[in-house]
């Protein structure tokens, strides 16, 4: 895990979707290249998956590399359902 | 968030589900082998449980899913229906609106209770289980369901306040996962903005998939139940049948899509805007004659809103408002000699008064949602009683007001109680009369004179005139030597503390009730009237308002104060005649055309004043079967009559039901006909007369 890594714990649900848009805002305008750790991720809800697709979409538009490095199985559920498939996420992207 | 709009959707669809469920219930007793029915009482169980199930209520989706077990076999003929299981759904159906009442939470021992009772209920429905099944918790049904019967292409493009409203797209792809098998789901963001601009609370996704299942279409559509106002749904089946009109959407589900998302964004949304479907290699071919071919079978969405009550009473309120300012500016107008001004006006009159009319219908419901409740209740209480009793609907489609529809349940629950218990005569008392052993009870509705009627009649002994005087004389109501009309006498038992019942049953029969009916009734500015023949059945009247906010009215002026007449009771208006007038000190009726008409001065009951004005009119008005006059100084014409209620003060005037403003600013009386023809039937005796039968004659 590298310094620039976000770790996101706990729930990740609508009810802390508006907080964490602020701070993957602020990732955004930091570090040079994202990395998200979702494996402690206990709930993720369709919100909390929404921010992580927009995050790598923001990543692609920004030219910014962007990675996921781990998801816990509450994600990896939620992926599956909407069939998401984890390499898509993880998508490793060089500018 | 608004997770509460959500519970209070599910809280009011469920409680029409179980209306509809208990009503399929009640006429399955009648016609135990009515596919139709079974699958009625099995989908508003289902679509509860998978509701229930979206909103995380454990205890409905248990028990829920027992019962929906039961049916299930019922639908496959492999449980007859009779009528224990008939009483046991019953239950069930009862119990499961006591679990969904306490789904928002509640105290932990009530919880205890009602998981007791349900568990009993439970056990009965084990023996129409293999025993086993019983136990099964619903995690059983989520999985597991053979995939098989049709392939339908699901699209569904969720609505941005979806999330919002505390509902997660995920839960209803998990529920279709228990529908069936979920294939080629494809998930597309394209509606997804930039990281900056998006509203985290929103939902930017739409998903497409395919599902195959051997539930009914109407089963599957129900997954969408609670999401449909919000989201654009299409099923489109991908079988035979759909050949012919949209074979590009089979050519495509053939072989399942099985690597949906090497780049999902783009096919999932050019599907969902054409819902066409198309493979992902050529997703810009969709064209306008496709998605036609397929728009046949697209979902429609649902044809009717809720509203919130609130915002209708405060439209119709406004309308109120509009209606008394449009009364002003016609007034106004009347000043200028401008026939431009003059016909723009009088347009303009005309949509308020179109405005006002639909405004008031868009708070009309017929009233045989309110009757069919009563079916339940007449089967209950014809067990409890061991009488044998029919319940006859008549006039549901008649229409009234919301607000007195909520009003008028529990008189009328009275009412059927009190025919059932006092009324009906036992088997074996109307055998030896020649009645037909099963009694019966009618339920009837219709519109009379800007009010509804609504009748609740038996065929059973009828009331006993003797009885009802010995016993009001006995009370000190009358006296002794009082001499009543029939129905003068039959009116006696909506008196305080009346009941000429022997014997005191447990539902009614206790001397409270009727006059609770009665003053329930008169807070609805209606009244009651009672008919009744001895051998034959007796017939309770209700008469009330349609409207409880605006009438059309008729102003007629009285000294120097204006009075509105309800239009609707006007008949005609005649002038009183010299020869009248003369006699008119001593006698109270005239002759109208060889009629005996009962009349009342206005001007003595309201002014006190005995001095007649130099020319006076009558408004010939009829309520309940009874005509009257009122005389009146000046006739003012039609006038449109925004209710203004009085306040405690005036709660016991008589004669006057309430207040308007007028054009000019002024506060005008609403005149109480029943009271004043009441009043003049009083004065105006010989009594006989009077009742004749009303001769319609329009102004």
């Amino acid at each position: 895990m590298s310094d620039s890594s976000i770790r996101l714990d706990g729930e990740v649900t609508i009810y802390q979707a508006a907080a964490l848009r602020e701070c993957l805002m602020e990732q955004f305008a930091t570090l040079p290249s994202i990395e998200l750790d979702l494996s402690a991720v206990a709930e993720m809800d369709t919100a909390g998956l929404q921010l992580v697709l927009a995050a790598r979409a923001e990543a692609l538009h920004a030219s910014k590399p962007f990675r996921v490095i781990a998801i816990s199985d509450s994600v990896r559920d939620l992926l599956d359902l909407y069939a998401i498939p984890v390499a898509d996420i993880h998508l490793e992207h060089a500018a | 968030m608004n997770m509460d709009q959500a519970i209070e959707t599910f809280m009011t669809e469920s409680a029409e589900l179980l209306a509809e469920m208990e009503h399929a219930l009640l006429e399955l007793e009648q016609r135990p082998d009515d596919a139709d029915l079974i699958n009625a009482v099995f989908r508003a169980a289902h679509t509860i449980k998978g509701s229930a199930g979206l909103f995380g209520f454990d205890d409905v989706v248990a028990f829920t899913h027992v019962a929906e077990s039961v049916l299930d076999r019922v639908r496959d003929g492999e449980v007859r229906v009779d009528d224990a299981l008939i009483a046991l759904l019953l239950g069930c159906r009862d119990h499961m609106i006591t679990l969904i009442g306490r789904a928002q939470g509640g105290d932990e021992d009530g919880r205890a209770t009602c998981i007791a009772a349900g568990e009993v209920l439970i056990q009965r429905l084990g023996s129409y289980l293999d025993g086993s099944a019983c136990n099964a918790r619903p995690a059983a049904a989520v999985h597991a369901e053979p995939a098989g019967g049709r392939r339908w292409r699901v699209e569904l493009g969720f609505g941005e306040d979806m999330l919002r409203h505390g509902m997660d797209p995920a839960s209803v792809l998990r529920y279709l996962a228990q529908l069936g098998e979920i294939d080629a789901v494809q998930t597309s963001t394209v509606r997804l903005p930039r990281l900056a601009e998006m509203d985290a609370e929103s939902c930017y996704l739409d998903v497409s998939l395919t599902l195959a299942s051997d539930k009914p279409v109407e089963e599957i559509e129900g997954a969408f139940d609670f999401i449909r106002e919000e989201t654009a749904v299409s099923l489109i089946p991908l079988d035979d049948e759909a050949v012919g009109r949209a074979p590009e959407v089979i050519e495509e589900a053939a072989p399942p899509v099985d690597e949906p998302s090497a780049s999902p964004r783009v096919s999932g949304a050019e599907a969902m805007d054409g819902r066409g479907g198309r493979g992902q290699d050529e997703p810009l071919e969709l064209t306008a004659g496709a998605s036609e071919g397929a728009g046949k079978q697209v979902v429609s969405a649902a044809r009717s809103v809720r509203i919130d009550a609130a915002k209708l009473d405060e439209l119709i309120n406004l309308v109120g408002e509009l209606v008394i300012a449009s009364a002003s500016s016609h007034l106004i107008t009347q000043r200028f000699d401008d026939e431009a001004l003059v016909e723009s006006m009088s347009v303009m009159s005309r949509l308020v008064e179109e405005i006002r009319d639909s405004a008031l219908r868009l708070r009309m419901v017929p009233i045989g949602e309110t009757f069919a409740r009563f079916r339940r209740v007449v089967r209950d209480v014809s067990n409890d009683l061991g009488k044998d009793i029919r319940l006859e609907i008549q006039g549901a489609d008649t229409e009234l007001d919301k607000t007195v529809v909520e009003k008028i349940g529990d008189p009328l629950m009275h009412l059927v109680r009190n025919a059932m218990d006092h009324g009906i005569e036992p088997a074996e008392r109307r055998l030896p009369l020649g009645k037909p052993a099963h009694g019966t009870l009618r339920l009837n509705a219709y519109h009379d004179a800007g009010s509804i009627v609504i009748e609740v009649a038996d065929d059973g002994g009828g009331l006993n005139r003797d009885k009802i005087i010995a016993k009001a004389i006995a009370k000190g109501l009358i006296a002794p030597n009082a001499a009543l009309t029939d129905q003068e006498a039959y009116r006696l038992i909506f008196e305080p503390g009346f009941s000429t019942a022997d014997q005191v049953t447990n539902l009614s029969g206790r001397g409270v009730g009727m006059d609770v009916v009665k003053k329930n009734i008169e807070a609805l500015r209606g009244t009651v009237d009672i008919d009744s023949r001895p051998g034959q059945g007796t017939t309770v009247s209700i008469r009330l308002p349609l409207t409880l906010g605006i009438i059309d009215g008729f102003l007629v002026r009285v000294c120097d104060a204006a009075y509105v007449i309800p239009l609707d009771m006007v008949m005609e208006c005649i002038e009183l005649p010299e020869g009248d007038r003369a006699q008119s000190r001593t006698r109270h009726y005239l002759n109208l055309r060889g009629e005996v008409l009962p009349f009342v001065r206005l001007r003595e009951l309201f002014h006190g004043d005995g001095r007649p004005a130099p020319r006076e009119n009558v408004v010939v008005v009829h309520y309940g079967g009874h005509k009257a006059g009122l005389v009146v100084d000046e006739l003012m014409g039609e006038f449109q009559t925004v209710i203004k209620p009085l306040g405690k003060i005036f709660e016991r005037l008589r004669g006057v039901s309430g207040a308007t403003i007028l054009g000019s600013g002024e506060v005008s009386m609403i005149l109480d006909v029943p009271s004043l023809v009441e009043v003049a039937a009083q004065r105006g005796r010989p009594r006989a007369a009077v009742e004749t039968d009303i001769h319609r004659i329009t102004v």
